[in-house]
């Protein structure tokens, strides 16, 4: 009787949400346009989705000046379409992947952990709020949209954070539906915090040290992200000074050539303030470093060529990364990738914000995974 | 004094004994031939073979050539055990260091040489009181050898020697052992006994005194008889 | 003599060394597949109900912990192309844990090599929740050739399922070499049935933060968080106390094989003696030469130094090839009796191969000390003594000694064990007892010697032969007492355990035909060991007990429960019908009418204990015991105590209604049925083994060929170790006799010169030899009834606390009497005959 009214509930659930999306081929909902998002509802996990990921970068410092950098993602992965969450302790329906990094940048060190769990007693993402579990790492919202990051590498690294929001969350598209490529699925729900003011403790290999800083945070909800010929993106977010940021992906195809529906957009503190294609910025890497691990080619130190909405005259921006060896390897994803804290200079060489590039498709098959 | 030698049977007789120990010839075509009732004295150096000789002629040995007959029987002829049951009956034995058995009693080792030929108990128990009276140690007949002294101790040998009345007597250096006082005793006492049972003997000593027992001296020399010579 | 000692360490190391390894194949954890857990969190009865985890997740909080959850059973494993119908099925264990979780241990462990690891490699998919896959250690997949994509069937509880195999697990040195099977928890939490269990869950530490601070704060917030719901402990202490389990079987092991060498001791003993004898003049001539005894001491020690040395080494290779023979037959003992184990072979342990070595070393020198000192004592005059004197062991000229240790023996048994709390209890004063009345009565009887001969004097006899060896038991040589010791050790041994086994049999045989009284018997196959898990569940057994053949039904539940910190058993019997009335054999009966179906009013149960609980925990009727069930702690009352030879932790007995209540579970352990009149057996137990081919159904004939078999199986190694001391007996009164010869020679070459034949020396050698064996042997008699009492009435009895009754096996007796008088005049005779061809040494 108790299972049947579950399935009720969660066929309730799921079936409100797919009023809203469409639903794949293998039965899984992908995004469509007007997402008509609720929050804190739309905060929490979307099951009825292949994919799902809650994305946090950030830069942290210490009083005595010491810098680090630290990435925190929680992904979710569905196995079986219909949505079904746990109802046993080590359920068989949805995988949780997770990643913690921290870069040193005194010490010149790249540590990182990764996980993979299933759903169950100590990974979950809960429906209806913001609740991530994945081991001893964990993620939870207040009222006030204000998130409590904890996380750990190994034996070397605690961090135990809050990260209030500076400005309101940016839903990235058309109302939050972004296109990533041709076919109707290649699309996700995006939705985003691009100033997150942090405070907190950070253990560092036995060392407590008081932390301050800011972050970015994604959320981003799709059953493909990828079209069958884009093998992967280029991603950055920047934080600049004068309290703007940007946002740019770029979609690379197998010929090397941004996709069309690669984007790069500003954001001012009362929201976006423009939105430009492909054909609009450049990017290009000043250098590439070589994997010792994985012999992915990573193209590191980009020139970023872009207009400026102020003025609307183009901007050079140089993403500097604090160190080249920010990879994670992606032992239990099969997925590698790099993730770097850098500094973001301007064409005197000036350092006017700070930024977080994100390479993937260099080393692996990311279509096949994405798929 | 001498027994007359023809026409009576040997007790003893060796012919052409020769006998080698590693490369070494210890006896070197010896003959022998002892009559009833004689007494020889056989003298020596050390290695000489002396006893080598002694054990052929018992019995206890064999030689690599030649024959010995005691008491007319080809020892050669015999198995050990029927070697050992010839000199039950014929042979007595003395020697140097005594030998009786430490675990039996003088009237006991006595005793036993007659067990072994079968002899029953009453006459056994006649014998041996007789023999202990004869060497003169009744008053010691329930001592044990190492209780007793060393002229005490050739007593009861002695007496083993005689019990079972053999044909023949070897007594190798019987007084050796002891204090000239009382191995001229011992010497007196072999001598009557063998006067009186009639019994032959070989005696073989270093000492001249037992030359005076006996009838005749042999000197034996590198596995052959000699000569005699003035001792050094 | 360098091969006594040789074997007398042989057999001690391999004793140990299997001991040691079937002890330690004791895998207690997943520890297989996680490399090395550093924390164990459990209840502390039953098991781990999963809707406690939400709690766990949260006291644990943002610590950097692994938590590995784990389900573990036993299963039977019936190989592909086996009959149906095999009775015997190896049991193994069955893992169960979170193949996902697993593989991020191996992320805390840097260097790789966690098996975990190799849980599906990045890219290829794990079957998660799949009932039918099953991942194999490396020992599973060599031993029954089994390989990935295979197909095997297991037995879970009392029904077979039908597996593949996902992929076997590559070999690791830390723990993987166990033989086990894995799954994916809730998988094998559907198979069994327990869907909400768990049996514990193992926390493993980043490497960095093994072993420091981190340790006790873990501890601090689960155990904050427990509510008395879970206990963390250590895996080394988990180990250590599954070890201590064994500890009394395996300390009685060992003394027993020590025993062995003893009796060696005493033969080399004689045989060093003889050698200073035969080298009297060379002594004394090096001690005319002005040698000192400190020197002759030091060189005769040496010389046994060097035997002790070269014979211990032999023997711990000797040993080493012994144990891997001997591992086998330990391990099944263990594995019936304690927990299961997996062992293939025994490893070389440094720490054991020192203390054989050792031993062997310190009982040739002890051996040695003695003539050594004889030897060192010789006045230079000795030397040219061709009587050889009275010299010898003076220890056995002190009959009065003999007596004092008797005394000294019968003390002893008279103080308690040496308790490791109530987990192990040693009768180490039993055992020096039993060394007591063995030296006492060594002693006596040497000394009995002249009495003998006085004794047999009258008799004389007319044969010069016997006089003559009649004659050497007036003054007995040290030789003679000394073998006569020998004798009486050796003889006393081997008799005492033959009445051990003897009284042990007839006291298990009387407790079988009292309790196997069904027709047919049931257990669910696989399920051979103390530890094993499965059990037959209610709707099974309800089913076969109502079929319409079955008169009545017992059937048997049980748990493993603490008490006092010691593992123990908590059981009840269910009778169906209800009426029929129960069967046990009381040591002390209920002096009542009992109902421990219900509590009393005070909320007290009834409950029945067996003998070896009481004893352990020096309990008795009337008295109280409170027990953690995981419906909280009940208490209960003692209202009888029965015998059960089944396991030696002991066991509480309570009514089926609140045991299933407490536990929740109703399945049983074993089941036995009586028919009706007229059904015949073997077509009813054939019936049921096709319609059950999960379940093990014997009939009560079956039965009892199998525990026979079971009996020689498990007593193989004291048999060996029997006639081993027998062996060393006869060989050491032929030495003895020997040696005589030699000394005698001189008087053997008047004998054949005054006469006596051949045959007539054999033969007094032979009176000689076998009225000392005949002492000895009587002496050996009466030490076995003493040592019998001994180990029956103090060791055993201590050791795991059964009384078993007293049983004088008379024909073995006498056939083993007759068997070493025999040999021992034969062997004495041929000895005699061989004397009597030596040549005596003539002078000049």
């Amino acid at each position: 009787m108790k299972r049947g009214i579950m399935f009720l509930v969660i066929m309730g659930v799921g079936l409100s949400a797919s009023l809203r999306a469409g639903v794949t081929a293998d039965g899984f909902a992908y995004a469509t346009p007007n997402p008509s998002f609720q929050f804190p509802r739309d905060h929490g996990s979307h099951p009825e989705f292949r994919i799902e990921w809650w994305y946090y970068t950030g830069h942290l410092f210490a009083a005595s000046g010491r810098r680090f950098g630290f990435e925190a993602t929680f992904f979710r992965y569905a196995l079986h379409p219909g949505g079904d969450h746990a109802e046993s302790a080590f359920g068989t329906n949805q995988l949780y992947m997770a990643h913690m990094a921290l870069t040193d940048v005194e010490g010149q060190t790249f540590l990182y952990e990764e996980r993979l769990h299933r759903d169950g007693w100590e990974a979950w993402a809960k429906e209806g709020e913001l609740d991530l579990r994945n081991g001893n790492w964990s993620v939870t919202m207040s009222e006030d949209e204000t998130m409590t990051l904890k996380g750990s590498i190994r034996g070397e690294v605690r961090l135990d954070v809050r990260l209030a929001p500076q400005q309101d969350k940016v839903l990235f598209g058309d109302q939050g539906y972004s296109r990533k490529g041709d076919a109707v699925e290649a699309a996700s729900w995006y939705i985003t915090f691009p100033r997150l003011e942090v405070a907190g403790e950070l253990t560092f290999r036995g060392e407590v040290i008081p932390v301050t800083g800011q972050a970015w945070m994604d959320h981003e909800i799709s059953s493909s992200q990828l079209d069958p010929d884009q093998v992967g993106w280029d991603w950055a977010s920047i934080q600049l000074d004068d309290g703007r940021s940007v946002m740019v992906y770029l979609l690379r195809q197998k010929d090397s050539t941004p996709d069309v529906h690669s984007r790069l957009t500003w954001i001012g503190a009362e929201g976006i303030l423009g939105a430009w294609g492909p054909s609009d910025f450049s990017w290009t890497a000043r250098e590439t470093w070589t994997s010792p691990e994985t012999g992915g080619v990573y193209p590191v130190d980009i020139d970023l060529v872009l207009p400026d909405p102020d003025g609307g005259a183009a901007r050079r921006l140089r993403l500097k990364p604090v160190m080249a060896a920010q990879e994670l390897t992606g032992q239990l994803s099969g997925v590698p990738y790099w993730e770097g804290a850098c500094d973001v200079l301007d064409e005197a060489g000036t350092r006017i914000g700070y930024a977080y590039v994100e390479l993937t498709g260099y080393a692996g098959d990311l279509g096949e995974a994405m798929r | 004094m001498s027994p007359s030698n023809d026409r009576v049977e040997p007790v003893l007789e060796a012919h052409d004994l020769v006998k080698a120990y590693a490369r070494r010839t210890v006896l070197d075509r010896v003959s022998f031939r002892l009559l009833p009732g004689e007494r020889v004295a056989l003298m020596g150096p050390s290695g000489s073979g002396k006893s080598t000789l002694l054990n052929c002629l018992a019995g206890i040995d064999r030689p690599d050539a030649g024959t010995v007959h005691l008491d007319g029987k080809l020892l050669g002829s015999l198995t050990g055990d029927e070697a050992a049951r010839l000199r039950r009956e014929k042979l007595g034995t003395v020697f140097q260091f005594f030998h009786l058995l430490p675990t039996l009693t003088a009237a006991e080792n006595i005793e036993l040489p007659l067990q072994l030929t079968g002899v029953s108990r009453p006459e056994r128990l006649a014998r041996v009181e007789d023999l202990l009276d004869a060497v003169g140690i009744t008053h010691r007949r329930e001592a044990f050898p190492e209780e007793m002294s060393g002229g005490e101790q050739q007593r009861v040998a002695i007496a083993r020697a005689l019990v079972h009345r053999p044909a023949l007597i070897l007594a190798d250096e019987p007084t050796g052992n002891l204090d000239s006082k009382t191995g001229e005793a011992i010497l007196n006492l072999l001598e009557s006994l063998a006067d009186r049972y009639g019994i032959a003997m070989i005696l073989v000593t270093h000492s001249i005194e037992a030359l005076r027992i006996c009838h005749r001296t042999l000197h034996f020399a590198d596995g052959r008889f000699v000569e005699r010579r003035i001792p050094a | 003599m360098v091969l006594i000692v040789a074997l007398g360490v042989g057999s001690f190391f391999s004793v140990r060394l299997a001991g040691r390894a079937a002890a330690s194949g004791f895998d207690l954890f997943a520890e297989a597949v996680t490399g090395g857990s550093d924390l164990v969190v459990e209840t502390r009865v039953g098991e781990f109900p999963t809707a406690w985890l939400p709690d766990f997740r949260e006291a644990l909080g943002s610590l950097p912990v692994k938590a590995v959850p784990v389900l573990e059973t036993t299963v039977g494993l019936v190989l592909p192309g086996s009959p149906g119908s095999a009775m015997d099925v190896p049991t193994l264990r069955m893992i169960g844990v979170d193949l996902l979780a697993v593989r991020n241990v191996a992320t805390y462990r840097g260097d790789g090599k966690t098996p975990a690891a190799s849980f599906a490699n990045p890219g290829e998919s794990i079957s998660l929740g799949n009932l039918d896959q099953v991942y194999l250690s490396s020992r599973v997949s060599r031993d029954h050739h089994l390989h990935r994509g295979g197909e095997l069937t297991v037995i879970v509880n009392d029904t077979p399922r039908h597996l593949s195999v996902a992929a076997v697990l590559p070999e690791d040195g830390s723990g993987g070499s166990g033989s086990f099977l894995v799954m994916d928890l809730p998988a094998l939490q559907r198979l069994t049935g327990r869907e909400d269990r768990l049996d514990h869950i193992e926390l493993v530490f980043p490497e960095s933060l093994r072993g420091g601070p981190l340790t006790e704060e873990v501890i601090r917030v689960l155990m904050a968080a427990s509510e008395g719901r879970w206990v963390v402990r250590t895996p080394d202490a988990e180990r250590a106390s599954a070890q201590s389990m064994t500890m009394a079987f395996r300390f009685n092991l060992s003394i027993l094989s020590s025993l062995a060498l003893l009796v060696g001791l005493f033969l080399i003993l004689q045989a060093l003696e003889a050698n200073v004898l035969r080298r009297r003049s060379e002594i004394g001539v090096l001690r005319m030469l002005g040698a000192e005894r400190r020197w002759l001491l030091g060189s005769w020690m040496a010389e046994a130094l060097t035997l002790g040395v070269v014979g211990s080494g032999l023997g711990l290779l000797l040993g080493f090839a012994g144990a891997q023979v001997m591992v086998r037959g330990v391990a099944g003992t263990i594995s019936s009796f304690y927990h299961q184990t997996t062992v293939s072979a025994a490893g070389w342990h440094g720490g054991e191969a020192l203390l054989a070595g050792w031993i062997g070393v310190v009982a040739s020198l002890a051996a040695g000390w003695l003539p050594a000192r004889d030897a060192a004592n010789t006045p230079p005059a000795h030397a040219f003594l061709r009587q050889p004197s009275r010299t010898g062991i003076r220890l056995l000229d002190h009959p009065m000694l003999g007596a004092g240790l008797l005394l000294a023996g019968w003390g002893l048994t008279r103080l308690p064990p040496v308790s490791f709390g109530y987990i192990a209890t040693l009768p180490v004063a039993g055992y020096l007892a039993a060394v007591a009345f063995l030296t006492g009565t060594g002693i006596l009887f040497s000394a009995l010697l002249p009495v003998a001969a006085r004794l047999l004097r009258g008799w004389g006899g007319k044969s010069p032969s016997a006089r003559y060896a009649l004659s050497h038991f007036r003054m007995p040589s040290g030789r003679h007492k000394l073998t006569v010791a020998g004798l009486v050790l050796a003889v006393g041994m081997a008799a005492g355990m033959v009445l051990l086994i003897h009284s042990f049999q007839v006291t298990l045989w009387g407790w079988i035909d009292r309790t196997l009284t069904a027709d047919v018997f049931m257990i669910p196959k696989g399920q051979q060991t103390a530890s094993g898990k499965q059990r037959i569940l209610e709707k099974t057994w309800r089913t076969i007990a109502s079929d319409p053949a079955v008169a009545s039904a017992e059937l048997r539940h049980g748990f493993p429960i603490e008490y006092a910190d010691t593992p123990t058993f908590l059981t009840a019997r269910t009778q169906l019908p209800v009426s029929t009335p129960f069967r046990h054999i009381w040591v002390e009966p209920p002096r009542s009418e009992v109902n421990l179906q219900s509590p009393t009013e005070s909320g007290q149960w009834q409950a029945f204990a067996s003998e070896s609980f009481c004893r352990r925990f020096g309990k008795g009727l009337g008295d109280e015991v409170t027990i953690l069930s995981p419906a909280g702690e009940k208490t209960l009352r003692i209202v009888g105590m029965f015998a059960d030879y089944g396991n030696e932790r002991g066991s509480v007995e309570v009514g089926a209604d609140p045991l299933a209540a407490w536990f929740g579970d109703r399945s049983a352990i074993t089941v036995s049925l009586v028919l009706r009149d007229g059904v015949p057996v073997e077509a009813f137990r054939t019936r049921l083994q096709s319609e059950y081919p999960g379940l093990n159904i014997r009939s009560q004939a079956l039965l009892r060929e199998e525990i026979h078999r079971l009996f020689r199986d498990t007593f193989s190694i004291t048999l060996a170790l029997q006639a081993i001391g027998v062996t060393v007996a006869v060989a050491g009164l032929g030495l003895a006799m020997i040696s005589l010869m030699l000394e005698r020679r001189r008087e053997l070459a008047v004998l054949r010169e005054l006469g006596m034949t051949r045959r007539g020396i054999a033969g007094s050698a032979a009176l000689e030899g076998g009225l000392t064996a005949g002492l000895g042997l009587l002496g050996g008699l009466v030490l076995s009834f003493i040592l019998g009492w001994v180990l029956i009435f103090v060791i055993n009895r201590q050791s795991f606390g059964w009384t078993l009754s007293y049983a004088v096996p008379w024909g073995r007796l006498a056939l083993l009497g007759a068997g070493i008088l025999v040999t021992g005049t034969l062997v004495s005779g041929w000895v005699g005959h061989w004397g009597a061809s030596l040549k005596g040494e003539r002078e000049g």
